[in-house]
């Protein structure tokens, strides 16, 4: 983690995500801490983000910034990895309107730990397909069980692997109604042919 | 045994004597339940069936605190209601009766 005091980063020196269309590196800052932007919804801290990082930034460097608030994790953003001016404007917008909770920010990549970034920007990323109403909390469990498996020595492969596993069941409990309604129509277009048959030519 | 009690699917029933020993966040019940069932349950399927354990009304939930080791996500606790213990009641009586008879036999 970041302290407030150590105000250089060296996010260049971190492993750059891979995106589609754009380098990215990730960062997180949680603005869902009490007494920051609590009780927001998305949209709203993203809103906040944007007039915050905005007027900072040349149209070229916003372009390249891709703040994904409602998509993830609350409070994630995701900022092109050699736009040290996107993420100087997040830190000094987080100092101000945060003082309180900037200590407790969490700034990944963290440079000893940048090669822990890929899962998490996968995470961060895979958020959107959850359902909005335990998305909060599936991300967060995710998130308790990567921190668990670093600890515990787990390779980024290994983990990365977990988190596919964990969304490959939420994407089947979310489409099981399709897939069961492809399944009902393939034998019931099965059980029509049968009958058709026993019954036209039999 | 109450007649309007809906009675809950194994996997439910196996949530349900969880919570039973009070309020659990979604980690920790899937580790209780691994722990008793040596099965692996995922936490899509797990909140899938919490949600509808919710629905049914056997559980009751609250979002908990914020947790920058969750990426700022809250917890999202559950506990049973009244409904739960009643139908909880419903399956162990239910599997109690055979095995009442069984030892006489």
């Amino acid at each position: 983690m970041f302290k407030q005091k150590s105000q250089k980063w060296t996010l260049n020196r971190c492993k750059v995500l891979n995106s589609p269309g754009r380098k990215v590196i990730g960062f997180w800052a949680s603005a869902a801490l009490p007494g920051c932007h609590e009780g927001m919804t998305d949209e709203e801290r993203l809103r906040v983000w944007e007039a915050a990082i905005g007027p900072c930034l040349t149209k070229k460097q916003l372009q390249q910034t891709q703040i994904v608030l409602p998509l993830g994790i609350p409070g994630t953003i995701l900022v092109d990895s050699n736009n040290v001016s996107a993420l100087e404007a997040v830190r000094k917008f987080a100092e101000r309107q945060c003082p309180e909770a900037f200590g407790c920010y969490e700034m990944t990549p963290i440079p000893s730990e940048c090669t822990a970034l890929p899962a998490d920007g996968m995470l961060c990323r895979l958020g959107a397909l959850i359902p909005r109403k335990y998305r909060e909390a599936i991300m967060g469990d995710i998130q308790e069980d990567v921190g668990e498996y670093r600890e515990a020595g787990w390779t980024e492969k290994q983990i990365r692997r977990h988190i596919w596993w964990q969304f490959g069941i939420i994407l089947f409990e979310r489409f099981k109604g399709v897939f069961s309604w492809i399944a009902g129509a393939w034998g019931f277009k099965k059980l029509g042919g049968w009958l058709v048959k026993k019954f036209t030519t039999g | 045994m109450a007649k309007n009690t809906p009675m809950p699917n194994q996997r439910e029933a196996i949530i349900l004597s969880i919570l039973v020993r009070g309020e659990k966040y979604g980690r920790e019940v899937r580790t209780d339940y691994e722990t008793r069932t040596k099965q692996a349950m995922p936490l899509g399927s797990l909140y899938v069936t919490l949600d509808r354990m919710e629905e049914k009304g056997f559980v009751a939930s609250r979002m908990g605190e914020s947790d920058p080791g969750r990426g700022g996500n809250r917890r999202k606790y559950f506990k049973l209601t009244a409904s739960g213990f009643a139908s909880l009641n419903a399956v162990q009586q239910m599997f109690s009766v055979p095995r009442r008879g069984m030892a006489n036999v």
